[in-house]
């Protein structure tokens, strides 16, 4: 046993444990806050420190897809930290446990898709899933728990089928390890579920209503590490089980629907964190689509460019003083109180929008170079749909930027903020331009 | 070369981190620009063409292959010169909605993404410059503009888009047929012209590349985002969008649509060159009943859009004739100097009296003569005079429509009338007749109006009355389609 290998996870979670409880004992949050940023890290740069090392260990495989999983749920933890701090101070929301369940929320999510054993994966998928739950519910406002209490029904619901398929499928295999299994009620309880916890058609009804209660930050560690968990999760399950062969037409199905519902949904929004959610859901289906294309690399740079353009979006929007909603009258004129976030909108929309020089493009490009041959009717659907998403994505700065009136809400003004934008805007500007450097980083 | 693509990001760059005189530094930038295009047109001019391969992403086919010669470096010329122009004109121009530097900003990003678009024969390279316009376009007319600017900003946006697109996809097949029959992806514009593209495909990719263009360009039944754009956007907005961004659908056209589907347009080029000369009409008709000045150029602008593709589609005995290609490519100049002073024109005018409705002025040239003068200068080349440079872009299209056939050079003819038509009557109403006492202090132009004027003007006369080295230029980007077809 290569106990090192876990040092990513143990680390972040030995700290943030550690500072948690210090916090508790000495009433200071910014021990926890400090502890917590400092584990993530440090676990990042483990992640570089393990990389290469062929293991295998526990169940957890150290592949490319957990060398990048790894280091997006690390690193988008460190920017949610930031984005965090000063939204929940400015909210007077701040507390440790805050910081400790988002850990807890990045471990899980870290452990579910690297793992090929389906009690480890259930247990890790809790872990996010719970800590996800009450973090939802962290700024005690109306529409917060409203929307933990939705996600917690529904997603318990969801966890229950996944237990109910992992026992099909033990029965018929006789093991809890993903191997080679014929499509029947237990693959399909489990394609479910996931397909539930990662927001794809039909299943995505939660998706709205939980990215637009939650505090804005984890809004958008949601739609990033949590999603890309899930995908990741996902993938190993289908691909290694033999299902993602035998499931391509419902694949389609999910893929097709989710975009429809995602951009139609997103077209008719008043708030700009719903109308998130509903872009989460349309990119779904392009991830989907990257998954029929059956190239893992592409499907790796799928969700980490959309996932840097959630989060930088969520972040960013996490500038507006709001525990919950943030309808768009609110970010009116926000162009001229707050440049720079706003700069920092307007590339998410245009990457999220597929809008070359940036991200967004280049990830939606390798999706329809590779699934182009096989699937060539829903690459003309998604075109279609990429047009229409152009529609929701600009009305988003169309209250930013265009607006006559002059006003100055009070909004949340730190550096940190600035600083995590930025971060965001610059790896989404620079992975448009220069994609080849995340093929060397984690091809 | 490189440096003529790197220059605007690079004093992008330095703008945005300058806290002070980065106005100056702007323009700065843009006149280095200037002469770094100015050296390249003569470089092209002596050697014929120019070529540089930059390595970007090699494994997806993605490695930039820029290239200038005589279709391209005249567009690339203009692009710095009209940047510069109205780098100048922001400069003293006072703005309502604030923004400066993000003004400066967006223009020096639309310079640099233009030159891209220009300087690459890589059809995915082009495409990403092609579709990067939108962002800085948008957001000119959507901030900037006037009106119902955001409409305008939208509807720009998602006609351009909804072509682009589809562009994309045709050249992702594209990119597949290259890989299918040479074992490895490439988008460079000499690789794809050895694929065989398959019969059943050629009517769909076609379709996706000439709705794109189209759009772009655009030719009348796609034209409706045109007038709105052209209207709401600002003086500077206006002047690039007109001058240059709808050149590079004709631009694309010239370049890549007609060697790669030659078979296809060989059939079709008749049906096409009527689109054309329903364009050349409709456009001017159109022209002719616009109350407000500045859509009277919008519309002014599809009808000579016409002219150049018109020149474009004319083929007489399996090819395409020397006259209509060099009058296309020699127009798109010209309707970018002279359309671009029109707006310039238009626009001062606006600031002056906040109006743009051709009913509230008259008389203007008792008050403003040199205004006047400038106005008729460059309204003259867009009807197209002899000794101005309309007139030798036009005649040429119309000699290789002539070629082809007679019946599209005669309507194409009468659109030159109906361009007299709607200049010269919207001309005397605004500045002759009686001059109204509200309009008694139109001021006459000012210095900085006639810096930013005279270039163009200068330009137009001297493209009209000597116009063989640019034609000589131009020859090789005709010999360059000739060769590819």
């Amino acid at each position: 046993m290569r106990f090192e290998t876990l040092m990513p996870v143990i680390i972040p979670f030995a700290l943030a444990t550690l500072g948690f409880f210090t916090s508790v004992v000495v009433k200071r949050v910014v021990i926890a806050k400090i502890s917590t940023i400092v584990g993530f890290a440090l676990g990042c740069i483990h992640v570089f420190l393990v990389k290469g090392l062929p293991y295998y260990i526990l169940t957890f495989s150290l592949d490319s897809l957990t060398f990048l999983l790894w280091f997006s749920c690390l690193a988008f933890g460190i920017l949610v930290v930031l984005f965090s701090g000063p939204y929940l101070s400015s909210l007077k929301g701040e507390s440790p446990e805050y910081y400790y369940l988002l850990s807890l929320c990045t471990i899980g999510a870290m452990l579910w898709g690297s793992t090929d054993d389906l009690f480890t994966f259930f247990i890790s998928m809790e872990i996010t899933s719970f800590s996800s739950y009450a973090l939802c519910a962290s700024l005690r406002t109306r529409a917060g728990v409203e929307s933990a209490f939705k996600y917690f029904i529904s997603g318990a619901l969801f966890s229950t089928l996944f237990a109910l398929g992992a026992v099909f499928i033990y029965a018929e295999t006789g093991t809890l390890k993903f191997t080679k299994v014929s499509m029947s009620l237990g693959p399909a309880l489990i394609l479910a579920s996931l397909l539930f916890k990662t927001g794809v058609a039909p299943l995505h009804f939660w998706v709205p209503d939980v990215y637009q209660g939650a505090p804005t930050p984890f809004s958008g560690f949601m739609a990033s590490a949590v999603k890309i968990a899930g995908f990741v999760g996902l993938w190993r399950f289908i691909s290694s089980t033999g299902v993602l062969e035998q499931t391509v037409i419902a694949l389609v199905i999910a893929s097709a629907l989710s975009m429809a519902f995602g951009t139609f949904g997103a077209l008719v929004q008043k708030d700009a964190k719903r109308l998130l959610g509903y872009s989460s859901v349309a990119h779904s289906g392009f991830v989907l689509l990257a998954f029929l294309g059956a190239k893992e690399e592409i499907l790796l740079f799928y969700l980490f460019v959309y996932g840097i353009s959630a989060m930088g979006a969520f972040g960013a929007l996490s500038s507006v003083l709001s525990p919950d909603f943030i309808p768009m009258p609110k970010i009116r004129e926000m162009g001229r109180y707050s440049p720079l976030t706003s700069v920092g909108i307007l590339t998410f929309m245009f990457s999220l929008a597929g809008v070359p020089p940036l991200a967004g493009f280049i990830g939606k490009f390798l999706v329809f170079l590779k699934a182009l041959s096989d699937f060539w009717t829903l690459i003309i659907f998604a075109c279609f749909i990429s047009v229409i998403s152009l529609f929701f994505y600009l009305s988003v700065l169309t209250p930013i930027y265009t607006e006559d009136e002059v006003l100055k809400p009070k909004v949340v003004d730190s550096p940190f903020l600035k600083f995590a934008t930025l971060v965001c805007a610059f790896a989404t500007l620079s992975l448009g331009v220069f994609p080849g450097i995340f093929f060397s980083v984690f091809g | 070369m490189a440096l003529v693509l790197i220059t605007p990001f690079i004093t992008f760059l330095i703008v945005t981190l300058a806290p002070r005189f980065w106005k100056s530094l702007a323009i700065l930038g843009a006149f280095f620009e200037l002469i770094l295009t100015v050296q390249l047109a003569l470089a092209v001019k002596a050697q014929g063409k120019i070529e540089k391969t930059i390595f970007w992403f090699p494994e997806y086919g993605l490695s930039l292959k820029l290239f200038a010669d005589g279709l391209s470096v005249l567009l690339i010329a203009l692009t710095a010169l009209l940047t510069l122009l109205v780098l100048i004109h922001a400069y003293f121009e006072k703005r309502e909605r604030g923004y400066d530097k993000e003004y400066f900003l967006c223009y020096l990003a639309l310079e640099g993404v233009l030159q891209g678009a220009f300087l690459t024969t890589n059809l995915l390279g082009f495409y990403i410059f092609f579709d990067a316009m939108l962002i800085p376009m948008f957001l000119i007319i959507g901030v900037w503009g006037s009106g119902r600017r955001v409409y305008s900003a939208f509807k720009f946006s998602l006609f351009t888009f909804f072509g682009s697109v589809f562009f994309l996809l045709a050249v992702i097949v594209l990119g597949f047929l290259h890989k299918a029959q040479f074992g490895f992806v490439s988008f460079n514009l000499t690789d794809i012209l050895k694929v065989e593209i398959p019969p059943n495909f050629v009517p769909w990719l076609f379709a996706a590349f000439i709705i794109s263009f189209a759009i772009k360009i655009p030719l009348i039944p796609v034209h409706v985002w045109l007038p709105d754009a052209h209207t709401e956007a600002p003086t500077g907005g206006s002047v690039i969008l007109a001058g240059i961004l709808l050149k590079v659908g004709s631009y694309a056209f010239l370049r890549f649509a007609i060697p790669i589907f030659w078979d296809v347009i060989n059939k079709l080029w008749y049906f096409l060159g009527w689109i054309a000369v329903v364009s050349v009409i409709a456009g001017a008709l159109l022209a002719l009943v616009q109350p407000d000045l500045k859509r009277l150029v919008a519309y002014s602008s599809i009808s000579h859009m016409g002219y150049v593709m018109l020149g474009a589609f004319a083929a007489s005995e399996g090819s395409l004739t020397t006259y209509g290609l060099s009058g296309s490519i020699l127009h798109m100049v010209n309707h970018g100097v002279a359309t671009g002073a029109l707006f310039f024109l238009v626009g001062m005018l606006y600031e002056r009296k906040h109006t743009r409705m051709i009913d509230d002025y008259g008389g203007v040239a008792k008050v403003a003569p040199i205004y006047t003068a400038l106005f008729f200068t460059a309204a003259l080349s867009s009807i197209g005079l002899p000794s101005t440079g309309g007139f030798i872009g036009e005649i040429l299209v119309v000699l290789g429509a002539f070629k082809a056939s007679k019946l599209l050079a005669a309507l194409c003819a009468s659109g030159m009338i109906l361009s007299a038509g709607y200049m010269l009557w919207a001309m005397m109403r605004v500045f002759f007749g009686t001059l109204s006492s509200k309009n008694a202090d139109i001021e006459d132009a000012k210095p900085y109006e006639l810096l930013v004027m005279l270039p163009l003007v200068a330009l137009i006369f001297s493209i009209g009355i000597y116009p063989k080295p640019f034609l000589e230029i131009i020859d090789g980007g005709v010999r360059f389609i000739l060769d590819a077809i």
